[in-house]
Protein backbone atom coordinates (compact mmCIF):
# COMPACT_ATOMS: atom_id res chain seq x y z
CA UNK A 1 0.00 0.00 0.00
CA UNK A 2 1.08 3.54 -0.53
CA UNK A 3 -1.12 5.79 1.60
CA UNK A 4 1.58 8.41 1.41
CA UNK A 5 0.41 9.37 -2.03
CA UNK A 6 -3.22 9.65 -1.23
CA UNK A 7 -3.80 12.52 1.08
CA UNK A 8 -3.55 15.54 -1.16
CA UNK A 9 -7.14 15.34 -2.28
CA UNK A 10 -8.27 16.03 1.25
CA UNK A 11 -6.02 19.00 1.63
CA UNK A 12 -7.33 20.86 -1.39
CA UNK A 13 -10.60 22.06 0.12
CA UNK A 14 -8.99 23.42 3.28
CA UNK A 15 -8.05 26.97 4.10
CA UNK A 16 -4.27 26.79 3.73
CA UNK A 17 -3.63 29.73 6.08
CA UNK A 18 -5.62 28.14 8.89
CA UNK A 19 -3.96 24.76 8.41
CA UNK A 20 -0.51 26.37 8.14
CA UNK A 21 -1.08 28.21 11.44
CA UNK A 22 -2.24 24.99 13.08
CA UNK A 23 0.85 23.16 11.84
CA UNK A 24 3.14 25.94 13.12
CA UNK A 25 1.46 25.74 16.54
CA UNK A 26 1.79 21.99 16.40
CA UNK A 27 5.51 22.15 15.55
CA UNK A 28 6.06 24.61 18.43
CA UNK A 29 4.41 22.15 20.80
CA UNK A 30 6.63 19.35 19.48
CA UNK A 31 9.65 21.62 19.94
CA UNK A 32 8.65 22.35 23.54
CA UNK A 33 8.22 18.64 24.37
CA UNK A 34 11.51 17.80 22.65
CA UNK A 35 13.21 20.54 24.69
CA UNK A 36 11.75 19.06 27.89
CA UNK A 37 13.15 15.67 26.87
CA UNK A 38 16.55 17.24 26.20
CA UNK A 39 16.61 19.05 29.56
CA UNK A 40 15.92 15.79 31.37
CA UNK A 41 18.40 13.66 29.42
CA UNK A 42 21.67 13.37 31.34
CA UNK A 43 22.91 9.84 30.69
CA UNK A 44 22.84 6.98 28.19
CA UNK A 45 20.06 5.36 30.22
CA UNK A 46 18.00 8.57 30.00
CA UNK A 47 18.59 8.67 26.26
CA UNK A 48 17.82 5.01 25.56
CA UNK A 49 15.22 4.18 28.21
CA UNK A 50 13.91 7.56 29.34
CA UNK A 51 15.53 6.99 32.75
CA UNK A 52 13.24 3.94 33.41
CA UNK A 53 10.70 6.24 35.05
CA UNK A 54 8.09 7.06 32.42
CA UNK A 55 4.51 7.83 33.44
CA UNK A 56 2.09 4.97 32.50
CA UNK A 57 -0.12 7.28 30.38
CA UNK A 58 2.91 8.48 28.42
CA UNK A 59 4.18 4.90 28.05
CA UNK A 60 0.85 3.52 26.80
CA UNK A 61 0.14 6.38 24.42
CA UNK A 62 3.69 6.20 23.10
CA UNK A 63 3.40 2.43 22.59
CA UNK A 64 0.08 2.85 20.77
CA UNK A 65 1.18 5.84 18.69
CA UNK A 66 4.36 4.02 17.61
CA UNK A 67 2.25 0.94 16.81
CA UNK A 68 -0.44 2.65 14.69
CA UNK A 69 1.02 4.52 11.72
CA UNK A 70 -0.49 6.42 8.79
CA UNK A 71 -0.47 3.15 6.85
CA UNK A 72 -2.71 1.55 9.47
CA UNK A 73 -5.23 4.41 9.47
CA UNK A 74 -5.42 5.41 5.81
CA UNK A 75 -4.00 2.33 4.06
CA UNK A 76 -5.78 -0.41 5.98
CA UNK A 77 -8.87 1.81 6.36
CA UNK A 78 -8.97 1.93 2.55
CA UNK A 79 -8.58 -1.84 2.33
CA UNK A 80 -11.61 -2.12 4.63
CA UNK A 81 -13.44 0.14 2.15
CA UNK A 82 -12.60 -2.30 -0.61
CA UNK A 83 -12.99 -5.65 1.17
CA UNK A 84 -15.11 -4.91 4.23
CA UNK A 85 -15.16 -5.42 7.98
CA UNK A 86 -13.13 -8.65 8.04
CA UNK A 87 -10.28 -6.34 9.07
CA UNK A 88 -11.94 -5.97 12.47
CA UNK A 89 -10.23 -9.29 13.27
CA UNK A 90 -6.94 -7.43 12.88
CA UNK A 91 -8.12 -4.89 15.46
CA UNK A 92 -9.02 -7.77 17.76
CA UNK A 93 -5.56 -9.31 17.30
CA UNK A 94 -3.89 -5.92 17.82
CA UNK A 95 -5.65 -5.42 21.15
CA UNK A 96 -5.54 -9.05 22.33
CA UNK A 97 -1.92 -9.77 21.36
CA UNK A 98 -0.41 -6.32 20.75
CA UNK A 99 -1.66 -4.95 24.08
CA UNK A 100 -3.02 -7.53 26.54
CA UNK A 101 -0.63 -10.44 25.83
CA UNK A 102 2.26 -8.05 25.18
CA UNK A 103 1.85 -6.11 28.44
CA UNK A 104 0.83 -9.02 30.68
CA UNK A 105 2.93 -11.79 29.18
CA UNK A 106 5.94 -9.91 27.82
CA UNK A 107 6.03 -6.49 29.45
CA UNK A 108 6.50 -7.53 33.06
CA UNK A 109 9.31 -9.97 32.42
CA UNK A 110 11.02 -7.75 29.86
CA UNK A 111 11.09 -4.92 32.39
CA UNK A 112 12.27 -7.15 35.21
CA UNK A 113 14.94 -9.12 33.31
CA UNK A 114 16.04 -5.98 31.47
CA UNK A 115 16.60 -4.24 34.80
CA UNK A 116 18.41 -7.26 36.30
CA UNK A 117 20.82 -7.35 33.37
CA UNK A 118 20.96 -3.58 32.90
CA UNK A 119 19.89 -3.95 29.27
CA UNK A 120 19.05 -0.70 27.51
CA UNK A 121 18.03 -1.81 24.04
CA UNK A 122 16.29 -4.83 22.51
CA UNK A 123 19.51 -6.27 20.95
CA UNK A 124 21.30 -5.79 24.27
CA UNK A 125 18.43 -7.52 26.08
CA UNK A 126 18.74 -10.62 23.87
CA UNK A 127 22.55 -10.47 23.92
CA UNK A 128 22.83 -10.20 27.72
CA UNK A 129 20.09 -12.75 28.39
CA UNK A 130 21.99 -15.35 26.34
CA UNK A 131 25.45 -13.98 27.19
CA UNK A 132 26.49 -13.38 23.62
CA UNK A 133 27.93 -10.17 22.22
CA UNK A 134 27.66 -11.70 18.73
CA UNK A 135 23.94 -12.29 19.21
CA UNK A 136 23.51 -8.63 20.18
CA UNK A 137 25.32 -7.58 17.00
CA UNK A 138 23.22 -9.96 14.87
CA UNK A 139 19.91 -8.60 16.24
CA UNK A 140 21.16 -5.00 15.84
CA UNK A 141 22.20 -5.74 12.26
CA UNK A 142 18.77 -7.15 11.38
CA UNK A 143 17.14 -4.04 12.87
CA UNK A 144 19.55 -1.74 11.04
CA UNK A 145 19.02 -3.51 7.71
CA UNK A 146 15.23 -3.76 7.75
CA UNK A 147 13.78 -0.91 9.87
CA UNK A 148 14.91 1.93 7.53
CA UNK A 149 12.64 0.43 4.85
CA UNK A 150 9.70 0.79 7.19
CA UNK A 151 10.67 4.22 8.55
CA UNK A 152 11.19 5.58 5.05
CA UNK A 153 7.64 4.72 3.94
CA UNK A 154 6.29 6.54 6.99
CA UNK A 155 8.66 9.42 6.26
CA UNK A 156 7.38 9.65 2.68
CA UNK A 157 3.78 9.70 3.94
CA UNK A 158 4.48 12.68 6.18
CA UNK A 159 6.48 14.54 3.53
CA UNK A 160 3.87 13.97 0.82
CA UNK A 161 1.22 15.28 3.15
CA UNK A 162 3.22 18.42 3.96
CA UNK A 163 3.93 18.88 0.25
CA UNK A 164 0.25 19.08 -0.57
CA UNK A 165 -0.89 21.00 2.48
CA UNK A 166 1.84 23.65 2.36
CA UNK A 167 2.12 23.58 -1.45
CA UNK A 168 5.88 23.11 -1.46
CA UNK A 169 8.22 20.78 -3.33
CA UNK A 170 8.53 17.20 -2.08
CA UNK A 171 12.26 17.56 -1.38
CA UNK A 172 11.60 20.66 0.78
CA UNK A 173 8.77 18.89 2.56
CA UNK A 174 11.12 15.99 3.26
CA UNK A 175 13.77 18.35 4.64
CA UNK A 176 11.29 20.20 6.90
CA UNK A 177 9.71 17.00 8.14
CA UNK A 178 13.02 15.28 8.85
CA UNK A 179 14.48 18.37 10.54
CA UNK A 180 11.56 18.69 12.96
CA UNK A 181 11.62 15.01 13.90
CA UNK A 182 15.42 14.73 13.88
CA UNK A 183 15.91 17.60 16.32
CA UNK A 184 13.73 16.19 19.03
CA UNK A 185 14.79 12.56 18.49
CA UNK A 186 18.54 13.33 18.40
CA UNK A 187 18.52 15.74 21.35
CA UNK A 188 15.49 14.63 23.33
CA UNK A 189 16.25 10.89 23.16
CA UNK A 190 13.52 8.47 24.19
CA UNK A 191 12.13 11.01 26.67
CA UNK A 192 11.56 13.51 23.88
CA UNK A 193 10.12 10.78 21.63
CA UNK A 194 7.71 9.50 24.28
CA UNK A 195 6.50 12.95 25.37
CA UNK A 196 5.76 13.85 21.76
CA UNK A 197 4.18 10.42 21.16
CA UNK A 198 1.80 11.00 24.07
CA UNK A 199 0.65 14.27 22.46
CA UNK A 200 0.35 12.57 19.05
CA UNK A 201 -1.57 9.65 20.53
CA UNK A 202 -4.07 12.00 22.21
CA UNK A 203 -4.64 13.81 18.90
CA UNK A 204 -5.07 10.47 17.11
CA UNK A 205 -7.72 9.24 19.57
CA UNK A 206 -9.66 12.50 19.34
CA UNK A 207 -9.42 12.65 15.55
CA UNK A 208 -10.42 9.05 14.85
CA UNK A 209 -13.27 8.99 17.40
CA UNK A 210 -14.66 12.19 15.91
CA UNK A 211 -14.52 10.55 12.50
CA UNK A 212 -16.41 7.43 13.65
CA UNK A 213 -19.14 9.31 15.52
CA UNK A 214 -19.75 11.70 12.61
CA UNK A 215 -19.77 8.78 10.15
CA UNK A 216 -22.50 6.92 12.08
CA UNK A 217 -24.47 10.16 12.52
CA UNK A 218 -24.27 10.81 8.78
CA UNK A 219 -25.48 7.29 7.93
CA UNK A 220 -28.46 7.22 10.31
CA UNK A 221 -27.06 5.39 13.33
CA UNK A 222 -25.17 2.17 14.00
CA UNK A 223 -27.71 -0.49 12.99
CA UNK A 224 -29.06 1.46 9.98
CA UNK A 225 -25.54 2.05 8.68
CA UNK A 226 -24.57 -1.63 9.06
CA UNK A 227 -27.83 -2.82 7.48
CA UNK A 228 -27.37 -0.50 4.50
CA UNK A 229 -23.84 -1.88 4.04
CA UNK A 230 -25.10 -5.48 4.31
CA UNK A 231 -27.69 -4.72 1.62
CA UNK A 232 -24.91 -3.72 -0.80
CA UNK A 233 -23.45 -7.29 -0.77
CA UNK A 234 -24.93 -8.37 -4.16
CA UNK A 235 -22.99 -5.54 -5.79
CA UNK A 236 -19.67 -7.23 -4.94
CA UNK A 237 -20.15 -9.77 -7.73
CA UNK A 238 -21.81 -7.35 -10.13
CA UNK A 239 -19.57 -4.29 -9.79
CA UNK A 240 -16.25 -5.61 -8.47
CA UNK A 241 -15.46 -8.78 -10.47
CA UNK A 242 -11.74 -8.65 -9.62
CA UNK A 243 -12.38 -8.45 -5.87
CA UNK A 244 -15.14 -11.08 -6.18
CA UNK A 245 -12.68 -13.46 -7.84
CA UNK A 246 -10.31 -12.93 -4.88
CA UNK A 247 -13.05 -14.06 -2.46
CA UNK A 248 -14.92 -10.81 -1.68
CA UNK A 249 -18.55 -11.59 -0.77
CA UNK A 250 -19.75 -8.34 0.81
CA UNK A 251 -18.62 -5.72 3.34
CA UNK A 252 -20.19 -7.24 6.46
CA UNK A 253 -19.23 -10.87 5.83
CA UNK A 254 -15.92 -12.73 5.85
CA UNK A 255 -14.30 -13.51 2.50
CA UNK A 256 -14.89 -16.97 1.04
CA UNK A 257 -12.96 -19.65 2.94
CA UNK A 258 -9.61 -20.61 1.30
CA UNK A 259 -9.85 -17.78 -1.25
CA UNK A 260 -6.92 -15.47 -2.00
CA UNK A 261 -8.32 -12.64 0.12
CA UNK A 262 -9.14 -15.06 2.98
CA UNK A 263 -5.49 -16.19 3.07
CA UNK A 264 -4.24 -12.60 2.92
CA UNK A 265 -6.56 -11.57 5.75
CA UNK A 266 -5.78 -14.55 7.95
CA UNK A 267 -2.09 -15.24 7.27
CA UNK A 268 -0.63 -11.81 6.47
CA UNK A 269 -2.85 -9.47 8.49
CA UNK A 270 -4.32 -11.39 11.44
CA UNK A 271 -1.29 -13.60 12.11
CA UNK A 272 1.59 -11.67 10.51
CA UNK A 273 0.73 -8.19 11.72
CA UNK A 274 -1.36 -9.23 14.76
CA UNK A 275 1.13 -11.64 16.34
CA UNK A 276 4.14 -10.01 14.68
CA UNK A 277 3.58 -6.90 16.80
CA UNK A 278 4.85 -8.88 19.79
CA UNK A 279 8.37 -8.94 18.38
CA UNK A 280 8.76 -5.33 17.26
CA UNK A 281 11.96 -3.97 18.87
CA UNK A 282 10.68 -0.38 18.96
CA UNK A 283 7.66 -1.54 21.00
CA UNK A 284 9.46 -4.08 23.21
CA UNK A 285 11.96 -1.46 24.40
CA UNK A 286 9.10 0.57 25.90
CA UNK A 287 8.49 -2.11 28.53
CA UNK A 288 11.91 -1.30 29.97
CA UNK A 289 11.09 2.39 30.37
CA UNK A 290 8.73 2.07 33.33
CA UNK A 291 9.57 1.93 37.02
CA UNK A 292 7.41 -1.03 38.06
CA UNK A 293 4.68 -3.42 36.92
CA UNK A 294 2.11 -1.00 38.33
CA UNK A 295 2.80 1.31 35.38
CA UNK A 296 2.29 -1.62 32.99
CA UNK A 297 -1.05 -2.51 34.63
CA UNK A 298 -2.23 1.06 34.15
CA UNK A 299 -0.90 1.18 30.60
CA UNK A 300 -3.06 -1.83 29.57
CA UNK A 301 -6.15 0.28 30.14
CA UNK A 302 -4.92 3.19 28.04
CA UNK A 303 -3.38 1.01 25.31
CA UNK A 304 -6.44 -1.16 24.63
CA UNK A 305 -8.75 1.88 24.43
CA UNK A 306 -6.23 3.59 22.13
CA UNK A 307 -6.13 0.75 19.56
CA UNK A 308 -9.91 0.34 19.57
CA UNK A 309 -10.47 4.05 19.01
CA UNK A 310 -7.83 4.53 16.29
CA UNK A 311 -7.54 1.33 14.22
CA UNK A 312 -11.12 0.23 14.99
CA UNK A 313 -12.55 3.59 13.87
CA UNK A 314 -10.48 3.63 10.67
CA UNK A 315 -11.62 0.16 9.55
CA UNK A 316 -15.29 0.73 10.39
CA UNK A 317 -15.32 4.10 8.61
CA UNK A 318 -13.51 2.62 5.60
CA UNK A 319 -16.13 -0.10 5.15
CA UNK A 320 -19.10 2.23 5.85
CA UNK A 321 -17.89 4.78 3.30
CA UNK A 322 -19.46 2.48 0.65
CA UNK A 323 -22.93 3.36 1.97
CA UNK A 324 -22.17 7.06 1.78
CA UNK A 325 -20.80 7.00 -1.75
CA UNK A 326 -23.52 4.69 -3.07
CA UNK A 327 -26.47 6.49 -1.55
CA UNK A 328 -25.50 10.13 -2.00
CA UNK A 329 -24.78 12.41 -4.95
CA UNK A 330 -21.09 12.45 -3.99
CA UNK A 331 -20.61 8.94 -5.37
CA UNK A 332 -22.37 9.50 -8.68
CA UNK A 333 -20.17 9.62 -11.77
CA UNK A 334 -21.65 9.81 -15.29
CA UNK A 335 -25.09 9.16 -13.80
CA UNK A 336 -24.00 5.85 -12.17
CA UNK A 337 -23.93 5.28 -8.42
CA UNK A 338 -20.48 4.16 -7.25
CA UNK A 339 -19.00 2.10 -4.45
CA UNK A 340 -16.13 3.56 -2.41
CA UNK A 341 -13.36 1.88 -4.40
CA UNK A 342 -14.96 2.99 -7.67
CA UNK A 343 -15.29 6.58 -6.43
CA UNK A 344 -11.61 6.45 -5.45
CA UNK A 345 -10.63 5.46 -8.98
CA UNK A 346 -9.51 1.99 -7.89
CA UNK A 347 -6.98 3.31 -5.34
CA UNK A 348 -7.98 2.14 -1.82
CA UNK A 349 -5.60 4.67 -0.26
CA UNK A 350 -7.89 7.47 -1.43
CA UNK A 351 -11.06 6.12 0.20
CA UNK A 352 -10.63 7.55 3.73
CA UNK A 353 -9.38 11.03 2.64
CA UNK A 354 -12.14 11.24 -0.01
CA UNK A 355 -14.81 10.25 2.48
CA UNK A 356 -13.63 12.90 4.93
CA UNK A 357 -13.50 15.56 2.24
CA UNK A 358 -16.93 14.76 0.79
CA UNK A 359 -18.92 13.72 3.84
CA UNK A 360 -17.73 15.66 6.84
CA UNK A 361 -17.52 19.33 7.90
CA UNK A 362 -14.30 21.16 6.94
CA UNK A 363 -13.33 21.41 10.61
CA UNK A 364 -12.87 17.63 10.61
CA UNK A 365 -10.35 18.02 7.79
CA UNK A 366 -8.09 20.05 10.08
CA UNK A 367 -8.43 17.49 12.87
CA UNK A 368 -7.79 14.70 10.38
CA UNK A 369 -4.73 16.48 8.96
CA UNK A 370 -3.17 16.74 12.41
CA UNK A 371 -4.17 13.13 13.12
CA UNK A 372 -2.33 11.94 10.01
CA UNK A 373 0.76 14.00 10.80
CA UNK A 374 0.71 12.65 14.35
CA UNK A 375 0.46 9.05 13.18
CA UNK A 376 3.41 9.56 10.83
CA UNK A 377 5.60 11.49 13.28
CA UNK A 378 5.07 9.17 16.25
CA UNK A 379 5.82 5.96 14.35
CA UNK A 380 8.76 7.49 12.52
CA UNK A 381 10.43 8.93 15.61
CA UNK A 382 10.25 5.55 17.37
CA UNK A 383 11.78 3.82 14.37
CA UNK A 384 14.53 6.44 14.10
CA UNK A 385 15.31 6.01 17.77
CA UNK A 386 15.46 2.20 17.68
CA UNK A 387 17.58 2.21 14.50
CA UNK A 388 19.93 4.80 15.96
CA UNK A 389 20.33 3.02 19.27
CA UNK A 390 21.07 -0.22 17.40
CA UNK A 391 23.88 1.57 15.58
CA UNK A 392 25.23 3.81 18.33
CA UNK A 393 24.73 1.60 21.37
CA UNK A 394 24.76 -1.99 20.07
CA UNK A 395 26.75 -2.17 16.84
CA UNK A 396 29.48 0.39 17.65
CA UNK A 397 29.98 -0.74 21.24
CA UNK A 398 29.59 -4.41 20.31
CA UNK A 399 32.18 -4.28 17.55
CA UNK A 400 34.67 -1.86 19.17
CA UNK A 401 34.42 -3.47 22.60
CA UNK A 402 33.85 -0.06 24.27
CA UNK A 403 32.57 -0.51 27.83
CA UNK A 404 31.34 3.00 28.57
CA UNK A 405 28.12 4.25 27.06
CA UNK A 406 28.36 7.54 25.24
CA UNK A 407 25.47 9.97 24.82
CA UNK A 408 27.30 11.40 21.81
CA UNK A 409 27.67 7.96 20.16
CA UNK A 410 23.94 7.34 20.62
CA UNK A 411 23.09 10.72 19.10
CA UNK A 412 25.41 10.10 16.15
CA UNK A 413 23.79 6.66 15.73
CA UNK A 414 20.30 8.20 15.62
CA UNK A 415 21.49 10.85 13.15
CA UNK A 416 22.98 8.12 10.94
CA UNK A 417 19.77 6.08 11.15
CA UNK A 418 17.78 9.14 10.05
CA UNK A 419 20.23 9.74 7.19
CA UNK A 420 19.80 6.15 5.92
CA UNK A 421 16.00 6.47 6.10
CA UNK A 422 16.11 9.75 4.16
CA UNK A 423 18.27 8.15 1.47
CA UNK A 424 15.72 5.31 1.16
CA UNK A 425 12.88 7.84 1.05
CA UNK A 426 14.57 9.73 -1.81
CA UNK A 427 15.73 6.85 -4.00
CA UNK A 428 13.21 4.04 -3.59
CA UNK A 429 9.83 4.03 -5.35
CA UNK A 430 6.94 4.06 -2.82
CA UNK A 431 5.67 0.64 -3.93
CA UNK A 432 8.99 -0.98 -3.10
CA UNK A 433 9.22 0.71 0.25
CA UNK A 434 5.70 -0.36 1.16
CA UNK A 435 6.63 -3.94 0.40
CA UNK A 436 9.68 -3.39 2.58
CA UNK A 437 7.30 -2.67 5.49
CA UNK A 438 5.61 -6.03 5.05
CA UNK A 439 9.00 -7.69 4.73
CA UNK A 440 10.21 -6.15 8.01
CA UNK A 441 7.12 -7.22 9.98
CA UNK A 442 7.43 -10.81 8.74
CA UNK A 443 11.18 -11.07 9.21
CA UNK A 444 11.13 -9.46 12.67
CA UNK A 445 8.36 -11.77 13.88
CA UNK A 446 9.83 -15.01 12.50
CA UNK A 447 13.34 -14.25 13.69
CA UNK A 448 12.85 -12.44 17.02
CA UNK A 449 9.64 -13.86 18.49
CA UNK A 450 10.87 -17.39 19.45
CA UNK A 451 14.11 -15.96 20.87
CA UNK A 452 12.22 -13.24 22.76
CA UNK A 453 9.69 -15.71 24.26
CA UNK A 454 12.51 -18.08 25.21
CA UNK A 455 14.43 -15.20 26.82
CA UNK A 456 11.43 -14.48 29.01
CA UNK A 457 10.08 -17.93 29.79
CA UNK A 458 12.36 -20.85 28.88
CA UNK A 459 15.45 -21.29 31.01
CA UNK A 460 16.60 -24.32 28.99
CA UNK A 461 17.03 -22.22 25.80
CA UNK A 462 20.71 -21.97 24.85
CA UNK A 463 22.81 -19.37 23.10
CA UNK A 464 23.50 -21.61 20.07
CA UNK A 465 19.78 -22.45 19.80
CA UNK A 466 18.85 -18.76 19.72
CA UNK A 467 21.52 -18.08 17.09
CA UNK A 468 20.13 -20.98 15.00
CA UNK A 469 16.50 -19.91 15.51
CA UNK A 470 17.14 -16.31 14.43
CA UNK A 471 19.18 -17.48 11.42
CA UNK A 472 16.44 -19.93 10.35
CA UNK A 473 13.72 -17.29 10.89
CA UNK A 474 15.51 -14.71 8.71
CA UNK A 475 16.56 -17.21 6.02
CA UNK A 476 13.17 -18.92 5.64
CA UNK A 477 11.33 -15.57 5.64
CA UNK A 478 13.60 -14.17 2.94
CA UNK A 479 13.38 -17.40 0.91
CA UNK A 480 9.58 -17.28 1.13
CA UNK A 481 9.48 -13.64 0.09
CA UNK A 482 11.87 -14.08 -2.83
CA UNK A 483 10.65 -17.44 -4.16
CA UNK A 484 7.20 -18.33 -2.77
CA UNK A 485 4.93 -15.40 -1.82
CA UNK A 486 3.61 -14.03 -5.12
CA UNK A 487 3.26 -10.39 -4.12
CA UNK A 488 6.92 -9.94 -3.14
CA UNK A 489 8.37 -12.58 -5.49
CA UNK A 490 6.77 -10.90 -8.50
CA UNK A 491 7.88 -7.45 -7.31
CA UNK A 492 11.49 -8.47 -6.72
CA UNK A 493 11.71 -10.55 -9.92
CA UNK A 494 14.59 -12.75 -8.68
CA UNK A 495 12.58 -15.99 -9.02
CA UNK A 496 11.52 -14.94 -12.51
CA UNK A 497 15.12 -14.27 -13.51
CA UNK A 498 16.46 -17.53 -12.07
CA UNK A 499 13.65 -20.01 -12.80
CA UNK A 500 11.54 -18.20 -15.41
CA UNK A 501 8.42 -18.29 -13.21
CA UNK A 502 6.85 -15.86 -10.75
CA UNK A 503 7.01 -18.26 -7.78
CA UNK A 504 8.38 -21.76 -7.22
CA UNK A 505 5.10 -23.35 -6.02
CA UNK A 506 2.00 -22.22 -7.88
CA UNK A 507 -0.47 -24.64 -6.26
CA UNK A 508 -3.19 -22.78 -4.33
CA UNK A 509 -2.93 -21.46 -1.62
CA UNK A 510 0.89 -21.36 -1.37
CA UNK A 511 1.48 -18.18 -3.44
CA UNK A 512 -0.80 -16.33 -1.00
CA UNK A 513 0.35 -17.82 2.32
CA UNK A 514 2.51 -15.32 4.18
CA UNK A 515 6.07 -16.65 4.77
CA UNK A 516 5.56 -15.85 8.46
CA UNK A 517 3.16 -18.84 8.66
CA UNK A 518 5.91 -21.38 7.96
CA UNK A 519 8.99 -19.37 9.00
CA UNK A 520 7.79 -18.93 12.60
CA UNK A 521 7.09 -22.64 13.32
CA UNK A 522 10.43 -23.60 11.76
CA UNK A 523 12.19 -20.99 13.88
CA UNK A 524 10.44 -22.32 17.01
CA UNK A 525 11.28 -25.97 16.19
CA UNK A 526 14.91 -25.04 15.60
CA UNK A 527 15.10 -23.29 18.96
CA UNK A 528 13.63 -26.26 20.83
CA UNK A 529 15.61 -28.97 18.99
CA UNK A 530 18.99 -27.24 19.21
CA UNK A 531 18.46 -26.34 22.89
CA UNK A 532 18.14 -30.02 23.81
CA UNK A 533 21.36 -30.90 21.99
CA UNK A 534 23.51 -28.15 23.46
CA UNK A 535 24.79 -27.60 27.03
CA UNK A 536 22.44 -26.00 29.56
CA UNK A 537 22.97 -22.32 30.42
CA UNK A 538 24.69 -21.57 33.72
CA UNK A 539 22.42 -21.71 36.78
CA UNK A 540 24.11 -18.67 38.27
CA UNK A 541 23.35 -16.57 35.20
CA UNK A 542 19.73 -17.75 35.14
CA UNK A 543 19.32 -16.84 38.82
CA UNK A 544 20.58 -13.36 38.02
CA UNK A 545 18.17 -13.01 35.08
CA UNK A 546 15.06 -14.23 36.88
CA UNK A 547 15.72 -13.06 40.43
CA UNK A 548 12.64 -10.82 40.53
CA UNK A 549 10.36 -13.34 38.83
CA UNK A 550 10.23 -15.95 41.54
CA UNK B 1 -26.65 -8.79 14.95
CA UNK B 2 -26.47 -4.99 14.70
CA UNK B 3 -27.30 -5.16 10.99
CA UNK B 4 -24.19 -7.20 10.17
CA UNK B 5 -24.41 -10.02 7.63
CA UNK B 6 -22.13 -12.59 9.23
CA UNK B 7 -21.55 -14.07 12.69
CA UNK B 8 -17.80 -13.90 12.11
CA UNK B 9 -17.84 -10.13 11.69
CA UNK B 10 -20.23 -9.75 14.62
CA UNK B 11 -17.85 -11.90 16.69
CA UNK B 12 -14.88 -9.75 15.65
CA UNK B 13 -16.61 -6.56 16.80
CA UNK B 14 -17.84 -8.14 20.03
CA UNK B 15 -14.34 -9.59 20.52
CA UNK B 16 -12.77 -6.12 20.09
CA UNK B 17 -15.17 -4.62 22.64
CA UNK B 18 -14.71 -7.56 25.04
CA UNK B 19 -10.92 -7.52 24.98
CA UNK B 20 -10.92 -3.72 25.39
CA UNK B 21 -13.32 -4.09 28.33
CA UNK B 22 -10.94 -6.67 29.81
CA UNK B 23 -8.06 -4.21 29.43
CA UNK B 24 -10.04 -1.44 31.11
CA UNK B 25 -11.27 -3.62 34.00
CA UNK B 26 -7.82 -5.16 34.49
CA UNK B 27 -6.22 -1.72 34.51
CA UNK B 28 -8.71 -0.38 37.07
CA UNK B 29 -8.53 -3.46 39.34
CA UNK B 30 -4.73 -3.46 39.32
CA UNK B 31 -4.27 0.31 39.30
CA UNK B 32 -2.14 0.35 42.43
CA UNK B 33 -0.73 -3.17 42.35
CA UNK B 34 2.86 -3.97 41.47
CA UNK B 35 4.38 -0.70 42.74
CA UNK B 36 8.05 -0.52 43.63
CA UNK B 37 7.58 0.75 47.16
CA UNK B 38 6.82 -1.91 49.79
CA UNK B 39 3.41 -1.56 51.49
CA UNK B 40 3.36 0.40 54.77
CA UNK B 41 3.23 -1.70 57.90
CA UNK B 42 -0.09 -1.68 59.72
CA UNK B 43 0.06 -0.16 63.17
Amino acid sequence: MSPELSLFGAACSMNTAVLFSLIVLYVLLIGYLGWRGWKRTRSGQDYLLAGRSVHPFVMAMSYGAAFISTSALVGFGGIAGEFGMGLMWLVFMNIAFGIVVAFLGFGRRTRSIGQNLNAQTFPEFIGKRFRSNGLKILVALIIFLFIPLYSSVVLISGARFLQEVMMIRYSWALVIFVTVVAIYVIFGGLKGVMYVDALMGSIMIFGMLTLLVLCYAKLGGIVNAHQALTDLAPLAAERLPHEFALGHRGWTVMPEFNSVWWWTLVSSLMLGVGIGALAQPQLAVRFMTVKSTRELNRAILVGSVFILCTAGSAYMVGALSNVFFFHTDKGIASGVRQLAIEAAGGNPDLIIPMFIREALPSLVLYVFSLTMLSAAISTMSSLFHVTGSSIGHDLCRGISGMRRDSLLANRIGVAFGIFVSVVFAMVLPPGFVARGTAIFFGVAAASFLPAYVAALYWKRATRIAVWSSITVGVSVSLFGLVFLHRKEAAGLGICQALFDRTELISIHPWPFVDPFVYALPLSILTLIAVSFFTPKPSEQHLRRCFQRNK
Amino acid sequence: MLGLGDWWIFSAIVGCLAVTAFGVVYGICNWNKGGENPPREKR
